[in-house]
């Protein structure tokens, strides 16, 4: 291949471009959505899960399921559930008669990427849910016992003691919910491909797109390295807020 | 009254777990109805959970031996296989490079030692699609395409840092007297972490091996811009490509991912507690 050196032509290019910029924001919508949504959530899951009942490990077991398949059978399970025609969604809908027409969840400029992001968080709320797991049961145990000896209500006790202890799990997942969601790719490619009409084209599937579909080496070269700076700038923006709560650094 | 306030607490609480169960397992019971229903059902009947009639005939067509070299059920095995080899390959070389290193970082005073692991888990915040460009025109100047040895080559640097991060943060908490011990009794390093370290260090080994498998497994990206021919591409890739050449039979589409899924489901099951407790060790500072 022969290279011919022009400069930061390519990057200039890349951000003049609203399509970059289209599938930024795109982005970011995904990355909020699974700190300000699948944390929270995550959370909440872990404190009813964290207790003793019948099957614990079974349903434990369950609930890790959507973090641990691959992303590809997620976006296979969610092209499945999205269909038309047969999907889950649009059965349980007409079921429970609260639409009477099936939805085209994944053709629809301003449903798809809310379908999108729901199917990531999806998989996001379980990341958090069992990093919270595990963050619970190491806490001690005699913590709750002083607390429930001092008087402390159930409320009191969460606010004092359980969620200062999960402060460093919290950061964790900050840092890396961010730097997965940024990666997010496989089910854009399977479920929308961008579309429709680049309405749901994130950052990872546009360098794809613009190297090994469009061919453009160059142009492709520079968005990756801008997102490399955009990905380390926000990592290190986290680790100056979050000081050395989290070690992932 | 107090007694029935708490018994009515611990019923709701129940029905929530219940309820989180059943969002997380939706999706995979939906997509494994499709995989045993009959495709006609599919289209005709559109308000059911369970398939009027079970088809296990999908599952038997991907396992069957006398295919052509074009169908599906060829593919699948092809590529299952690849995905096994190059999975098992890349966890067993990880393991090995992991322990050595985690090792010196650990033990031996090599110098910038904080900072060699800060770099080890940069490479970790990386997006795959920022890697595959210079990936593809670098195996491709060494003739390494569509080969099995590279997707193990790369799957085994982008989880090196993971690996070593576990295992790291495991031998930190082993005392150290014992190996000052057999140092004094005249062993070398590499017994003393064949003879103590690894002995002792079974659930992280455990722990380690089990991520790096499942996420050279569940890799998509890579794999799918390095390799295209049956030599090397992965489930995941062959997965993708049944859902865009098959757009007719969900059946068979549904089949593929659910048996893409019982590796890591395997590895969910037997090992939950050590992936839990690998998922959050070392990450959080005591």
């Amino acid at each position: 291949m022969n290279l011919n050196f022009i400069g930061l032509a390519n990057y200039f290019e890349v951000l003049k471009d609203p399509d970059w910029w289209k599938a930024f924001v795109h982005t970011l919508y995904f990355v909020v959505a699974d700190v300000m949504v699948g944390i929270p959530l995550g959370f909440l899951c872990a404190l009813t899960l964290n207790k003793k009942y019948p099957l614990k490990p079974l349903i434990v077991g369950i609930v890790m399921f959507p973090y641990i398949l691959p992303p590809i059978v997620n976006a296979l399970l969610w092209k499945l559930i999205y269909n038309p025609d047969y999907g889950f969604l649009n059965s349980t809908l007409i079921n429970l008669g609260l639409i009477k027409d099936p939805i085209y969840w994944l053709i629809s400029p301003n449903l798809a990427l809310i379908a999108l992001i729901i199917a990531n968080l999806w998989q996001g709320t379980a990341f958090a849910t069992i990093i919270y797991l595990g963050g619970l049961q190491s806490i001690p145990f005699e913590l709750y016992e002083a607390s429930k000896i001092d008087g402390a209500t159930k409320r009191k006790t969460l606010r004092y003691i359980t969620i200062p202890l999960m402060k460093p799990y919290t950061s964790l997942l900050l840092v890396m919910k961010t730097i997965l969601t940024f990666k997010i790719f496989e089910i854009v490619y399977l479920l929308t491909g961008g579309g429709p009409g680049g309405s749901t084209t994130v950052v990872s599937y546009q360098i794809y797109h613009a190297a090994f579909e469009a061919f453009k080496f160059g142009k492709a070269s520079a968005m990756s390295y801008i997102l490399l700076c955009i990905v380390a700038i926000i990592v290190f923006v986290y680790q100056k807020i979050l000081g050395s709560e989290s070690s992932i650094l | 009254m107090e007694t029935s306030k708490k018994k009515l607490n611990k019923v709701l609480s129940f029905i929530l777990i219940i309820v989180i169960a059943f969002f997380s397992f939706v999706p995979i019971y939906w997509t494994f109805a499709i995989s045993i229903s009959y495709t006609a059902d599919l289209q005709t009947t559109t308000n059911r959970w369970f398939p009027p009639r079970i088809n296990f005939n999908n599952y038997k067509e991907i396992f069957s031996p006398s295919q052509g070299v074009y169908s599906v059920a060829y593919e699948f095995q092809r590529t299952a296989i690849n995905s096994i080899i190059i999975a098992t390959i890349t966890t067993l070389l990880v393991l090995i490079m992991a322990t050595f290193a985690a090792y010196s970082i650990e033990r031996l005073k090599v110098p910038f030692r904080k900072m060699i692991s800060y770099f080890v888990i940069l490479t970790q915040m990386l997006p795959p699609v920022v890697l595959v460009i210079p990936l593809y025109f670098l195996f491709n100047n060494f003739g390494l395409l569509d080969k099995k040895f590279s997707l193990i080559l790369i799957n085994a640097a982008l989880n090196l840092p993971f690996a070593i991060w576990i295992l790291s943060s495991y031998f930190r908490t082993l005392p150290v007297s014992v190996e000052d011990a057999a140092i004094v009794d005249g062993c070398g390093y590499f017994e003393i972490i064949w003879r103590i370290i690894l002995p002792l260090s079974k659930p992280a080994i455990f722990t380690s091996g089990i991520f790096v498998f499942l996420a050279t497994w569940n890799e998509f990206q890579i794999a799918l811009v390095l390799t295209n021919s049956l030599k090397a591409k992965t489930l995941p890739v062959a997965i993708s490509e049944f859902m865009g050449r098959f757009l007719i039979d969900y059946p068979l589409m549904a089949t593929s991912g659910i048996l893409a899924l019982i590796p890591p489901a395997f590895f969910v099951v037997i090992f939950q507690k050590y992936l839990i407790a690998g998922l959050t060790s070392g990450a959080v500072k005591e």
